[in-house]
């Protein structure tokens, strides 16, 4: 039984990857058709990229907004996590629920309803915009990593701290924040990597300066230019990966710190 | 430190995220609600109270006809996902003892690749010169491309199962890996083969995760835009085509923002109904 | 007012429906080493953290050495606490760890160190300030916590369960150096623990907790030899209960006549007794001696015996007693033949001077009330 249902699991994995590959492959097809046969092996398409019009620029909107997303969501999403994770409050369940709510709303809906108020109080559409709407919908994201991390950590260090005379703030700066750091670096790769990744809100909000996904998504209708799309998409994939396994192996050294002193 | 120190401390923390966050997303969806009361004569748009956008939702048959087809696609990828995702997730939580957390990275990282790219890999796969067309050629089982595969409503689902299975096998590996292992082996000491002790114990004990991927998966996937526009052609458009058209060529705010609050409506009441009447199916099982 | 160090008065503690202490009088005395004795989820814990303001009291004040801390956080308070979990600062040395709370105190680094090197002396530890936590056994943890609060010099030492973690040979060594540092430092060490044993052996005074209320606060010998209510004998050491009737009361002595053992001289209870009153006696098993059967005595049969070396425990039962009686019998390693074996028949003698009257068990739930300090 459990030899079937690894064979099952490993089945599912080729499976889910096999798109992924396809891509990956036919990044390196010498040809502008995806399709077989093989036509030969290049690097050529990757060469290209740099020249290509509008990436540069739409790559660089990408980072500027994927950055300033990071950073605000995490640091925000720290504190909440904190004031979920040690203190009571009225109306803890509606807070942890609607703060987790973004990620159960169709993207769309959020997107749409985003363009109505931006529209409506003439705000013009700008990477602001875009960088506004990705900060509301990766928050959950980050607050998630860091309630866990939280709670994994547990309050007793902290009530050490503060019993031997240090106040809220200061115990927060010399104990939690030092234990909480594999954490945030996690929640800032992960914000990161979703709001660079993100296509839907970053297509409603941006107009005239698209982020990488919007680009890609403009050239993709173009059949002799899906070669480069696929290059892009592979170097896109790359540092997906790595992101988010880079802040998977955080996440897991900052609760393997943690536990490090109790008997 | 007393109640009310507590909870101001608390909400002084939680502060930036409320503004952003929940005033945020309460914002926009009041300013949707009330935008969908309103009406718009070409390019201009009124505030005003009337509810005929919310009459054409719900009475004009072309948008029933494709809040049925979202609500049936939506219905099956999540079904399916949850069915396919269970062995899955069951493996991880019992099977594998200590690296968890690579299968876990493993299975999950699909979905943390950018959305666009994955439905991108669908339209490469099933297109007319596309792998699989191409392939079969090659290799000589057709001679002409099929074009059945692609620009239809069973190409989105296919791809939208594709894409959202990974996100039911988190959920359900929670719940599993919460149970407490024992109760298997007592119910195995009390009588019980393996599969009716997964039938009497494990099942139901990871229901509450089963329940929570399928909400999970079937709300996002009833309003998705992506995957129909690139991939569903003129018969596969779903909900969250159509809202999106309101917003630009089409122009009228008010019937987008009556559909998208009837959309968000009717995917969370079809998910709960489907939820509760699996329960009163479980529990008749008993 | 009062004189004692530390005064608590009514506090109590409740969570939502569940009241975890009920509200608890104590005093305790300067300088004092002070158990809190419980089983588990008794409140105990939650006591101590009340007065360490770790917990805030949903009623009552807390004082200390004359002032009311009860509104105080637990980093403005005199107190100190030494974690069950240790709670050692992962992320900082040993020599940091220690020198934590002197952070706020502006001693030149060269003081420091020296306070640092002064508290690794004491707790047996020299040499280790540059050493990792992660490097360490659960007992040298357990002595760098409590240098960690010991350096701050404050007036009260908070101890929750320390030793709880920790194997038995090593709990031993370690008891003996609490002690030893509590007599060296001086201060007041209020100690919370479940074993009772360990609370008899280090403490001043201890007062049994069950269920959110303090039983009874007396010093050790006095908890044992005179146990104000069954849950209280019950709960330390072994202890037998015998039903009797009250034959005759005077002010000096009470004759209890007990099924089983005969009439017996007993010392005076708290309560007024006249005789036909129906009570509960009772006796440790240490107080019963076993005597070779005869006609003249009540007659025994040896129902299981356990052995724990210098002593056996024998249950012996007889056709008038429902229980079978508990007795340690101190075993004569120079006999061979110093055992009894189950099925034999032996007489009981019992010190009747250490025996104690209890209140009556039909009175059920009164055993043990708020009870103050005595």
């Amino acid at each position: 039984m459990k030899r079937l249902r690894k064979a099952y699991v490993l089945l599912y994995i080729f499976v889910l990857y096999l798109p992924i590959a396809f891509i990956v492959l036919f990044a390196f097809h010498d040809s502008v058709y995806v399709s077989f046969p093989w036509r030969g092996f290049t690097v050529k398409w990757f060469g290209q990229l740099f020249e290509a019009e509008g990436l540069i620029a739409s790559l660089e909107n990408s980072l500027i907004v994927a950055a300033i997303t990071a950073v605000w969501t995490t640091a925000t999403a720290t504190l909440a996590a904190l004031a979920t994770a040690r203190l009571e409050f009225p109306g803890k369940r509606a807070i942890t629920l609607a703060l987790l709510l973004p990620l159960a709303l169709p993207t769309v809906v959020i997107g749409v309803s985003l363009l109505t108020v931006f529209s409506l109080l003439g705000v013009e559409l700008s990477l602001g915009t875009v960088t506004l709407a990705h900060c509301l919908f990766c928050t959950p994201f980050a607050y998630g990593v860091m309630l866990s991390q939280f709670q994994g950590l547990g309050a007793n260090l902290e009530q050490a701290s503060m019993d031997l005379g240090e106040p809220p703030f200061r115990t927060f700066c010399r104990v939690t924040l030092p234990l909480a750091w594999p954490g945030i670096l996690s929640s800032l790769m992960l914000t990161f990597t979703v709001s660079f990744d993100e296509f839907i809100l970053a297509f409603f909000l941006s107009s005239n300066s698209p982020t990488l996904p919007v680009y890609m998504w403009s050239q993709m209708r173009f059949p002799d230019r899906l070669p480069l799309v696929l290059a892009l998409a592979t170097l896109v994939i790359l540092f997906s990966i790595t992101a988010v396994v880079g802040s998977q192996l955080l996440r897991r050294k900052g609760g393997r710190q943690a536990t490090g002193s109790a008997a | 430190m007393t109640g009310r120190l507590q909870a101001a401390r608390a909400y002084l923390l939680l502060s930036p995220v409320i503004v952003t966050v929940i005033l945020g997303l309460v914002g926009c969806l009041g300013l949707l609600a009330v935008s969908s009361f309103g009406t718009q004569h070409y390019l201009d748009f009124d505030f005003g109270f009337s509810w005929a956008s919310y009459e054409q939702v719900f009475s004009s048959p072309g948008i029933q006809k494709l809040m049925l087809r979202s609500a049936w696609i939506a219905a099956l990828v999540a079904l399916l996902s949850v069915l396919l995702a269970f062995p899955v997730a069951y493996f991880v939580a019992f099977d594998v003892a200590g690296r968890r957390l690579f299968w876990l990275v493993i299975l999950t990282l699909p979905s943390w690749i950018s959305y666009l790219l994955r439905i991108l890999s669908w339209k490469l796969i099933l297109g007319y010169k596309g792998v699989v067309n191409s392939g079969l050629i090659g290799a000589g089982i057709t001679d002409k491309p099929l074009e059945f595969l692609l620009y239809n409503p069973t190409s989105v689902a296919i791809a939208l199962a594709h894409a959202w299975a990974p996100f039911a096998i988190l959920p359900i590996y929670v719940s599993l890996q919460r149970m407490d292992r024992s109760l298997v082996q007592v119910a195995g000491d009390l009588g019980d083969g393996p599969f009716r002790s997964f039938c009497r114990v494990t099942l139901p004990l990871a229901l509450p995760g089963v329940f929570a991927a399928f909400v999970l998966i079937f709300i996002p996937v009833f309003g998705d835009y992506v995957t129909p526009q690139l991939i569903g052609g003129p018969s596969g458009v779903m909900v969250g085509v159509f809202i999106a058209m309101q917003f630009g060529a089409s122009n009228n705010v008010p019937l987008g923002g009556a559909l998208a609050i009837a959309t968000m409506l009717v995917a969370t009441l079809i998910a709960c109904l489907l939820v509760l009447g699996t329960k009163r199916l479980v529990r008749a099982f008993r | 007012m009062t004189d004692a160090f530390i005064d608590i008065r009514g506090l109590e503690k409740r969570f939502g429906a569940v009241r975890a202490v009920q509200p608890s009088d104590l005093r305790i005395g300067s300088g004092e080493f002070f158990s809190l004795l419980g089983p588990s989820g008794c409140g105990k814990t939650t006591l101590l953290r009340m007065i360490g303001g770790l917990e805030h009291p949903s009623g009552g004040k807390v004082f200390i050495d004359g002032s009311d801390v009860t509104r105080l956080p637990s980093y403005r308070r005199p107190t100190n606490m030494v974690f069950q979990s240790y709670a050692i600062f992962p992320h900082l040395t040993v020599g940091e760890n220690i020198a934590y709370g002197l952070a706020r105190k502006r001693l030149t680094p060269a003081r420091r160190q020296a306070e640092v090197e002064r508290m690794l002396a004491l707790i047996r530890l020299p040499g280790f300030a540059e050493r990792r936590p992660d490097q360490l056994s659960g007992g040298q943890l357990q002595r760098i916590a409590l240098a960690r609060a010991l350096v701050l010099k404050p007036k009260v030492l908070l101890l929750d369960e320390p030793l709880a973690a920790l194997d038995k040979k090593l709990r031993e060594n370690m008891q003996i150096e609490l002690r030893r540092l509590q007599r060296e430092v001086g201060i007041t060490f209020i100690l919370v623990t479940h074993d009772q044993e360990e609370a008899l052996t280090l403490s001043d005074r201890i007062a049994v907790m069950q269920e959110g209320r303090i039983l009874q606060c007396s010093a050790p010998r006095e908890l044992y030899e005179r146990p104000i209510s069954r849950a209280v004998a019950a709960f330390v050491g072994e202890m037998n209960f015998l039903p009797g009737r009250v034959t005759k009361a005077n002010g000096t002595q009470v004759l209890v006549e007990v099924a089983g053992l005969g009439p017996l001289a007993v010392p005076p209870a708290a309560c007024k007794l006249d005789a036909g009153d129906a009570i509960t006696l009772a006796l440790r098993p240490e107080r019963l001696a076993i005597q070779p059967a005869s006609a003249d005595r009540p007659v025994f049969e040896v129902r299981e015996s356990t052995y724990f070396g210098n002593r056996t425990l024998y249950q012996l039962a007889s056709e008038h007693l429902a229980e079978p009686l508990s007795v340690f019998h101190a075993n004569d390693l120079e006999r061979a033949d110093d055992v009894f074996e189950p099925g034999a028949r032996v007489g009981l003698t019992a010190d009747a001077a250490a025996a104690v009257i209890l209140p009556d068990v039909a009175a059920g739930a009164r055993d043990g009330g708020p009870a103050s300090a005595t």
